[in-house]
């Protein structure tokens, strides 16, 4: 018995959707409203297109799609994202904006999630992961080594902008995420549990 | 293996055009483009993997009813109904069913997505847990600030103030805010991690 697959864009992984949405492998324009497609890294399931930019970007049911300020030089993947407008120069009325988030004290209370994608042009929108589990960028300058890393550390706000460090096994000021998997250390990343409108 | 676009029922619909329907049967598809999520019709509303749908209370007195009773007290709506499309915090009682949540974080749910319920009735509403949302205000607010529930049963209100029992994140500016009694864009999480 033969079947089709009824996501359009298959089963990929989160690199290669971050393809999709650059328009590296086909163009832009070729990705439509409401598109299917299964995301393989972590296992996250079906995530879901908005094509409104022009660009692109995949959303699952854990997400929210929101742009970024228009402040924002570079609009990563992968870092935490805030919503204070104290820290959001540029920012204009009437938008729904969000910006890198900052290592000032008092930020992480602010925290809305991790973006899951970065961003081809100005203008494009962010894929905001507000709960669950997700990959986030380690910062190395944290005063933490990649080797310290284990399952359980509670992580928080740490220089320069976007930037997370281990806070220890306990929660406290500025915490955020609790780490699940630290195999992913090695590049910089591992994947914490968060909370979007909790700070611990 | 080849692939194909999903097959909604409805293809892909603002919340607009979702709402001027017809025919709809439980199991139809759509994907709401305002929100940007698959939507399941479940025979009274429209549901999707952030909300789920629930009965509210029909035993009367006020806390069952989806918009709250009476009118705006103050603000630039004063003297005005509260409005069907309202963004109301939702708690379950001890009889199981849901109803206009109070100041208290225990037993609240959500905030309500769709729906209606009149005095003495048990009506189905849907209620979202999760992502984001329009929450009713009982004050003005600006980005960045924390949404609390109100001591107005089914309201929240927004402070500057980091608390640890805010209940969600204000993500909306606008550029008046002398318009109190809103509807301000709100990220919540109703499932605490510790």
């Amino acid at each position: 018995m033969s079947y089709q697959r009824f996501y359009k864009w298959g089963s990929r992984n989160k690199t290669n959707i971050q393809r999709l949405i650059d328009g590296t492998d086909f163009p832009e324009s070729d990705i439509n409203m409401a598109d299917g497609v299964f995301n393989t890294t972590h296992e996250m399931g079906l995530a879901w297109a908005d094509n409104t930019s022009g660009a692109g970007v995949f959303a699952s049911g854990d997400m929210s799609i929101l742009l970024p300020d228009t402040a924002e030089p570079t609009p990563f993947g992968q870092v935490w994202v805030q919503a204070n407008p104290s820290y959001a120069s540029g920012m204009t009325n009437d938008t729904k904006t969000l910006t890198l988030g900052q290592q000032t004290v008092g930020c992480f209370d602010y925290f809305c999630g991790v973006s899951f994608n970065s961003l081809p042009s100005t203008g494009d929108y962010w894929a905001i992961q507000h709960t669950g589990v997700t990959p986030i960028k380690w910062n190395n300058t944290a005063g933490d080594t990649l080797g310290n890393l284990v399952t359980g550390l509670i992580v928080s706000t740490s220089p320069p902008n976007d930037g997370i460090a281990s806070n220890g096994g306990t929660s406290g000021s500025g915490t955020f995420g609790q780490i699940v998997n630290n195999s992913f250390s090695g590049t910089g990343y591992v994947e914490i549990l968060i909370n979007g409108v909790e700070t611990f | 293996m080849s692939y194909k676009p999903i097959p909604f029922t409805y293809g892909h619909k603002t919340q607009t055009e979702i709402n001027a329907l017809s025919g709809k049967q439980e199991g139809d598809t759509v994907y709401n483009t305002d929100i940007n999520l698959i939507e399941i019709y479940s025979g009274t509303n429209w549901v999707n993997n952030q909300c789920f749908e629930a009965l509210t209370d029909p035993s009367g007195g006020g806390e069952g009813e989806f918009p709250p009773s009476g009118n705006i007290p103050s603000g630039d709506r004063s003297g005005q109904p509260f409005p069907d499309d309202g963004g109301y915090s939702c708690k379950q009682n001890l009889s199981g069913y849901v109803e206009l949540s109070d100041a208290t974080e225990r037993n609240y749910l959500g905030v309500k997505k769709e729906g209606t319920s009149s005095s003495g009735t048990s009506d189905r509403i849907v209620i979202a847990f999760s992502g984001l949302w329009p929450a009713f205000l009982e004050n003005s607010a600006q980005k960045g600030q924390h949404a609390l529930l109100d001591f107005t049963d089914g309201l929240y209100r927004s402070t500057s103030a980091a608390t640890s029992d805010h209940v969600g994140q204000i993500v909306e500016q606008r550029s008046s805010t002398s318009d109190t009694y809103r509807n301000y864009l709100t990220l919540i999480q109703t499932v605490e991690i510790r």
